[in-house]
């Protein structure tokens, strides 16, 4: 078109412009929907795809070269031949199959039968005891009931021989059919594998793909078209019962992590960088066989972090550093999401998102979240839940002792000292420091307040401190006025107090560790082991407590301190005596040994200045009450000084908040003075107040980290009242410690996840109550609950076995502790060229039994796991075998070291609880430790009734009167008696299928390749359930129990926690047996009595053995109500390997069988069963008790 | 101490009467060997200790007939030698053979006899049991596997030592009775007699380190020479009581 000349402007020119900007339009869309389209997750899912063809072609390669094929034919004639075998059969298996139908009904029957019989016996058996209590007749009713009793036995035997049945035609059928599962299976399972990796492949990889399939998967994948089918895509899971809060609402959580994340929930990825990596507990999380599958938990309930972002830095990652910070910044502009509420947790803290599920079963997961464990155990030991509200908390003891009668316990100047800087007297004390901290905000020549408002002098952090210690210490003794306490009735021995110190039990919660340096004698209540820091540490205690307290508080510590987790050890008054004798007196130089220069005192401060600075604590801390009132009283009753004292002494309890933890006299009701933490890890950042602390503004971790390490640096530089200062106290926390208490605090969240919250089932709710009770009342510390384990190479393999060291020398009479170095360094000194460990758990790989010994060359240890308890073991055999180690250090060389025992002058010994003095020193250590110090529970609920059990914690009798060390009488909180003997039972049970396999391997002296084959398991799965994995056990320990019915074998039952009822007591029992053998009572007597002498070692009665103390073995009469009736069948026939190391000998394991004078033809199978039945009918035979 | 004394060879027929000496197949075998002939003698240094007999009451040992109560744990000769003391002495790449019949440790009137015995490395052991009543032999060995049973009337039990060991024998029901059984990576061994002689078959010619243990006195080393036409030129050790108490070494 030519320029007609009326436009302003020139056509030509405009449609260059079109053109041009059309162009650059056109050029910018396609950019846009290609910038749109190219996202960068599918850059890492095209990256994926390459790891996972490479990964596939490995596999394909090691699978063909094995000569697959040949294998595949083999495992196709088997399945033929099975096939043939079942054909041949078939009238055989329909008729099994008929009889399976049958004795299933009938089975059905029984068992209601039983069940109605049961609670018919319960049911009568309850009016029967009402109707004897309401009129006072024991024995009414009884022959009615046996006859129920009697009726319900026969139906439970008749269920169990109807179960027996119904289990050998099972075993019946599965002889028939096994063949062809087994033989389908294995040939499924060669060729699957194959066939899955070339279906993958072809997938995956575009050269294993046809031309067709080729296109179609580059048009997959094509803008536009990629919404069909496409091979990159999104990968999301919608959390319905996972919620978090938005703007006040709550929403589903959708976690989209493993859109790049692809490897995290799959099995061999795991040496793959990020994002492509496995996670590295697939056993915990993430698979779908893990307790916290993907597509139930997704990402962000554990890990935070934003989970709908498809982008690196929305998805608001976070760096593990600063260094890492710098990186992501520059590569991929990183930086925080400020309108994010949930920032990503730092790897260090992510065990903080265990609290919100499991605050109800915080033990049982203390093995897989050790430190968010560590971190709840140490708010509980500290106390932190006594001034911070944690509404859950399972604990509302107070932490500190009660103060009420403080005087007749403590010096005024000791209390003084001790509030100035408990740490200064004793460096493990739990009590923390609330003054004079370094740094604080009444650091010493610090300003805090100028007097008389404003108008007076400069009051500076060290005499405002002080006068707040002599202020405290006042009101304290106001508060606590001495209510005198009788004195000791007897006169102490300082000699005997010190035997009976060391064998009673004291040294299980306490130590004697010394100031700073590393004790220079050997002996182990001077080293700190963990168990023994449960109580303070008694170094200096002497001059702490009065002597008549002391003896009070050992004969009852509940008086003085109701809440106390001390345990009563029923000492009588003159072993009370004894121990007050030895401490007060202190031949040992332990006890009077205070820290240098420390000295008891009270606050050195003139008088006039003293009441300056209180004078001016009670114008702030008294503002409220008006400053013309506060100034009538200090002119008026404040004049006196011990008045103004008691008056800022409260106010200060009160600031502080000691009333918390310690009970004072009229502040019992106050209210606690902490933020509370119940939800405190849902707080978001910008509530808190970093002052001018600089740290990372944007995470909360480094100030709870920054609040825990320096309480009062927030404070720093800033100009405060007095009153409004922060209180907080310096514990003296380690770094480790700090982080795992950060990390529980972190964790404690609104509650996001009712829905989903873990309810524990009620077997683990009781183990969890249990594990907490016996972590409380420091079982552990007597008692080895859990043998140690110890790791060693053996031709280029690692193994681990359950094992405890034995002493390399006669030199070394008590072996060495658990640690590699101690070990090394041992045997070193002893020139032992080999190690010897018993073995406590025989394990798969290693060819050895229960108390076989393990001989391992020291350079061949790898690692040693401790036993979980027992550390009060070696005290007691260190003293029986040693003596005490004593150290002087103004001699030198062996002469500073001197040894005593409880004999005096030339006598060496201990007393033994017949009053004699013995010389146990040249006793092999197994008879010592087995008979002198506190048993082991390694499978405690297979070896006690558990009715017994708990009704033996709550009322403590002698067992074992040989021991010195007392089995104390706690007070246990309600229910925890019952939790502890719970806890054993299913620690038992939960262990139950993997001892009874290996102690049916043991027993057929098989190898487990050959009991393998014979019990129709693979190796793997078998050494899987001898190890305890769950899974494997639930998939095939059904395949044992078979093999185990096939074979005959016996062995211990798993314990039913509920109620056992004694077979061998039972009427039904005794009269079958009755019918067939009619002195079998008689019998066993004759055999245990005559034959085996049980009595020369067992009390009877209550009567003492004629042997020594050191072979004393329990009161027979308590079996029947005591030990389950599978264990002692057990222990009868090889004690060794139930305890390996016992001083109770084998005594029916002879070839032929021993007794035969005593019961004529029996062998020792028949020995036992007559002394099992003579051991729970011991009362009809000797206590003239009713049923026989 | 020049030729072999009486003593020692009634204390030498003695031992062999109780406890089938292993030592047979290596008399004389060695060139250049000592047959018999006295190698030493093991005395207590310093004042005699007093060795009080072991009080056994009637109720422990019914059964047991007369118990020999003298301590066996102790025992010094009027000339000062220690009764019980094992030497051996380790010669380098000898072969250590076993006795191919197992070696009886008897139980008789409440006491194991021998108190002491000194077996090769891959002896069988037979615990036997001569009284009329039970006794457990229960044995502490360091090396070798525990055993811990129930040996009736006239039973007897047995055992393979495979391991160079010192065992302690022990019965729980009588406590007075224990004994020492000690399993040599050597066949040159000896235990002292009643006048604390001892006598080591079989000695090639050279230096010879000898290692010396009592229970109740510890441990001790000498050196003895056999000359080439193999005489062997007598050694004296000497042993003392240990302080009690202490059972570490530094």
């Amino acid at each position: 078109m030519a320029d007609r000349g009326d436009t302003h402007y020139s056509v030509s020119t405009l449609n260059k412009w079109f053109l041009l900007s059309s162009v650059v339009i056109l050029f910018s869309v396609v950019w846009m929907m290609i910038d749109d389209w190219e996202r960068p997750w599918k850059h890492y899912q095209r990256d994926f795809r390459e790891i996972e063809i490479s990964k596939a072609r490995a596999k394909e390669a090691e699978l063909t070269a094995e000569g697959a094929a040949a294998r595949e034919a083999e495992l196709a004639t088997a399945v033929k031949a099975a096939e043939e075998k079942i054909a041949a059969n078939s009238a055989k298996l329909a008729e099994a199959n008929e009889r399976l139908r049958l004795a299933k009904g009938e089975l059905w029957k029984t068992i209601e039968d039983a069940k109605k019989k049961k609670s018919a016996y319960n049911w009568d058996r309850y009016i029967l005891e009402e109707k004897r209590l309401h009129e006072g007749n024991p024995t009414l009713g009884q022959e009615k009931l046996d006859v129920i009793e009697l009726e319900m036995n026969q139906a439970m035997s008749q269920q169990q021989e109807l179960e027996g049945k119904k289990l050998a035609i099972d075993i019946e059928i599965s002889d028939l059919t096994r063949d062809l599962d087994s033989a389908k299976k294995a040939l499924s399972v060669g060729s699957r594998d194959l066939e899955q990796i070339r279906k993958r492949l072809v997938q995956l990889d575009r050269t294993a793909m046809s031309a067709p399939e080729k296109l179609a998967d580059v048009i997959r994948d094509a803008p536009g078209l990629d919404f069909v089918k496409p091979n990159l895509k999104v990968n999301k899971v919608v959390l319905d019962r996972l919620t978090f809060e938005l703007n006040f609402t709550k929403k589903k959580r959708i976690d989209m992590c493993h859109t790049c994340h692809l490897g995290a929930d799959r099995a061999g990825f795991e040496g793959e960088a990020q994002p492509y990596t496995s996670h590295p507990r697939l056993d915990l999380y993430l698979s779908s066989k893990s307790p916290h599958p993907l597509n139930e938990f997704g990402c962000t309930i554990c890990h935070r972090g934003s989970g709908e972002a498809l982008d690196f830095v929305r998805a608001d990652h976070r760096p593990t550093d600063m260094g890492e910070q710098k990186q992501w910044s520059e590569e991929y502009h990183w930086h925080k999401q400020h309108h994010w509420d949930y920032p990503m947790l730092a790897s260090e803290f992510t065990e903080a998102s265990c609290v919100q599920c499991h605050k109800t079963s915080m033990e049982l997961i203390s093995e897989d979240a050790p430190t968010v464990s560590k971190g709840y155990q140490l708010v509980e030991r500290y106390g932190c839940y006594t001034c911070h509200k944690i509404d859950w908390f399972p604990t509302k003891r107070r932490t500190g002792p009660n103060l009420q009668n403080m005087q007749a316990k403590l010096t005024p100047e000791f209390v003084s000292s001790w509030i100035t800087d408990p740490k200064a007297f004793r460096p493990t004390t739990w009590m923390p420091q609330f003054f004079h901290i370094e740094g604080g905000n009444y650091a010493p020549g610090e300003v805090v307040a100028k007097s008389k408002y404003g108008q007076g002098r400069n009051i500076e952090g060290r005499e405002w401190d002080d006068a707040a210690i002599a202020a405290i210490t006042a009101y304290l003794v106001d508060r606590a006025p001495l209510k005198p306490l009788p004195p000791m009735p007897v006169e102490g021995d300082a000699h005997r107090g010190r035997e009976t110190m060391r064998l009673s039990g004291c040294f299980a919660c306490h130590n004697l560790a010394p100031y700073g340096e590393e004790p220079m004698a050997a002996d182990p209540v001077l080293a700190r082991s963990g168990e023994n820091e449960h109580g303070p540490n008694l170094r200096g205690v002497a001059t702490k407590v009065t002597k008549d307290w002391l003896f009070h508080w050992l004969k009852d510590p509940t008086q003085y301190w109701a809440d106390t987790r001390m345990p009563n050890l029923r000492l009588s008054d003159q072993e009370a005596a004894d121990i007050t004798a030895y401490i007060m007196e202190d031949p040992d130089g332990y006890f009077r040994d205070v820290p240098e220069n420390w000295k008891a005192k009270l606050v050195d401060m003139p008088e006039t200045q003293l009441r300056e600075v209180l004078s001016e604590q009670a114008r702030w801390f008294f503002a409220r009450d008006g400053r013309a009132q506060v100034e009538a009283r200090l002119e008026g009753e404040w004049q006196d000084l011990s008045k103004l004292k008691v008056a800022v002494g409260e106010k200060l309890v009160g600031n502080y908040g000691c009333f918390s933890c310690h009970e004072i006299a009229g502040t019992l009701d106050w209210m606690p003075i902490g933020v509370e933490l119940t939800n405190w890890g849902s707080k978001t950042v910008d509530k808190l107040d970093f002052g001018f602390v600089k740290l990372d503004p944007n995470y909360r971790e480094g100030w709870l980290l920054q609040k825990l390490h320096a309480p009062r640096s927030f404070d720093g530089q800033k100009i405060k009242n007095p009153s409004e200062k922060l209180r907080m106290p310096y514990f003296g926390f380690t770094a480790e410690q700090e982080q795992a208490i950060t990390t529980f605090i972190i964790g404690l969240v609104d509650d996001e996840v009712q829905l989903a919250k873990m309810e524990p089932t009620p077997d683990k709710a009781a183990m969890d109550k249990g594990m907490r009770a016996v972590r409380q009342n420091n079982c552990a510390a007597c008692h080895m609950i859990e043998p140690g384990t110890v790791t060693f190479m053996e031709n280029g393999v690692a193994h681990t076995v359950a094992a405890e060291i034995q002493s390399m020398s006669e030199d070394q009479k008590v072996p060495s502790a658990h640690d590699v170095a101690a070990i090394k360094a041992d045997a070193e000194k002893y020139e032992a060229d080999e190690l010897t460990f018993r073995v406590l758990r025989p394990e798969p790989g290693v060819q050895k039994g229960m108390g076989d010994k393990l001989f391992v060359a020291p350079d061949k240890l790898v690692a040693t796991r401790a036993p979980h308890g027992g550390d009060f073991v070696r005290v007691v055999t260190d003293y029986y075998m040693n003596g005490i180690e004593l150290f002087d250090a103004s001699k030198e060389g062996d002469d500073a070291y001197s040894y005593v025992s409880g004999g005096t002058g030339d006598e060496w010994g201990v007393f033994d609880v017949d009053g004699k003095l013995r010389d146990h020193s040249s006793e092999p250590y197994d008879k010592v430790r087995w008979t002198f110090a506190p048993p082991v529970l390694w499978d405690e609920g297979a070896k006690l009734q558990r009715d017994w059990f708990f009704s033996f914690l709550h009322d403590v009798v002698s067992l074992r009167p040989q021991i010195r060390v007392r089995m104390p009488s706690f007070q246990y909180d309600p229910g925890e008696a019952e939790a502890i003997a719970d806890y054993f039972a299913q620690k038992s049970n939960k262990e139950w299928p993997a001892n009874f396999t290996r102690a049916m391997r043991l027993a057929a002296k098989q190898d487990e390749a050959t009991f393998a084959k014979a019990a129709k398991l693979d190796t793997v799965a078998l050494g899987e359930i001898e190890s305890g994995v769950e899974m494997a056990t639930k998939a095939n320990f059904s395949k044992v129990l078979a093999h185990a019915q096939a074979k005959g074998f016996e062995t211990r039952a798993p314990v039913n926690p509920a109620y056992e009822a004694s077979v061998l007591r039972s009427k039904a029992y005794l009269d079958a047996r009755k019918s067939m053998l009619a002195n079998h009572l008689e019998l066993g007597e004759a055999v245990a009595v005559k034959g085996v002498n049980c009595f020369q070692c067992h009390f009877r009665l209550g009567t003492p053995p004629p042997a020594d103390p050191i072979a004393w073995a329990p009161d027979l009469e308590r079996v029947r109500e005591r030990l389950r009736e599978d264990w002692v069948r057990d222990w009868l026939i090889n004690p060794a390997v139930v305890y390996p190391g016992t001083a109770m000998p084998a005594n029916f394991a002879s070839t032929p069988p021993q007794y035969q004078d005593r019961y004529p033809n029996s062998s020792n199978d028949d020995q036992v069963r007559v002394v099992l039945e003579w051991l729970y009918n011991f009362d009809r035979m000797y206590m003239g008790s009713p049923g026989q | 101490m020049k030729n072999i004394t009486l003593a020692s060879i009634v204390a030498g027929a003695a031992l062999a009467a109780a406890f089938t000496l292993p030592s047979q197949p290596v008399l004389g075998t060695l060139k250049g060997s000592v047959v018999l002939a006295e190698t030493g003698k093991v005395v207590f240094d310093g004042e005699k200790p007093e060795v009080k007999p072991l009080s056994i009451d009637a109720a422990k040992s019914e059964g047991c007939g007369t118990v020999d109560t003298q301590d066996q744990s102790l025992i010094i000769g009027a000339n000062g030698g220690i009764a019980n003391v094992v030497v051996t002495v380790e010669i380098a790449g000898a072969t250590v053979k076993a006795p191919e019949k197992p070696v009886v440790l008897d139980q008789k009137t409440c006491r194991f006899e021998p108190h002491v015995a000194i077996v090769p490395v891959g002896t069988t052991i037979e615990y036997k049991n001569s009284d009329s009543i039970s006794h457990n032999v229960h044995s502490y060995p360091s090396k070798n596997e525990g055993l811990n049973k129930m040996v009736g009337a006239g039973a007897s039990e047995t055992q393979k030592l495979d391991k160079e060991d010192r065992i302690e024998i022990k019965c729980d029901i009588h406590p007075w009775m224990n004994s020492w059984l000690i399993v040599a990576n050597t066949n040159h061994y000896a235990v002292s007699g009643a006048d604390g002689t001892f006598t080591i078959a079989g000695l090639p010619a050279g230096e010879h380190k000898a290692k010396f243990w009592h229970e109740k006195l510890g441990k001790a080393e000498a050196t003895i020479v056999v000359d080439a036409e193999g005489k062997v030129a007598p050694v004296e050790v000497k042993m003392s009581a240990e302080k009690k108490g202490g059972g570490r070494k530094r």
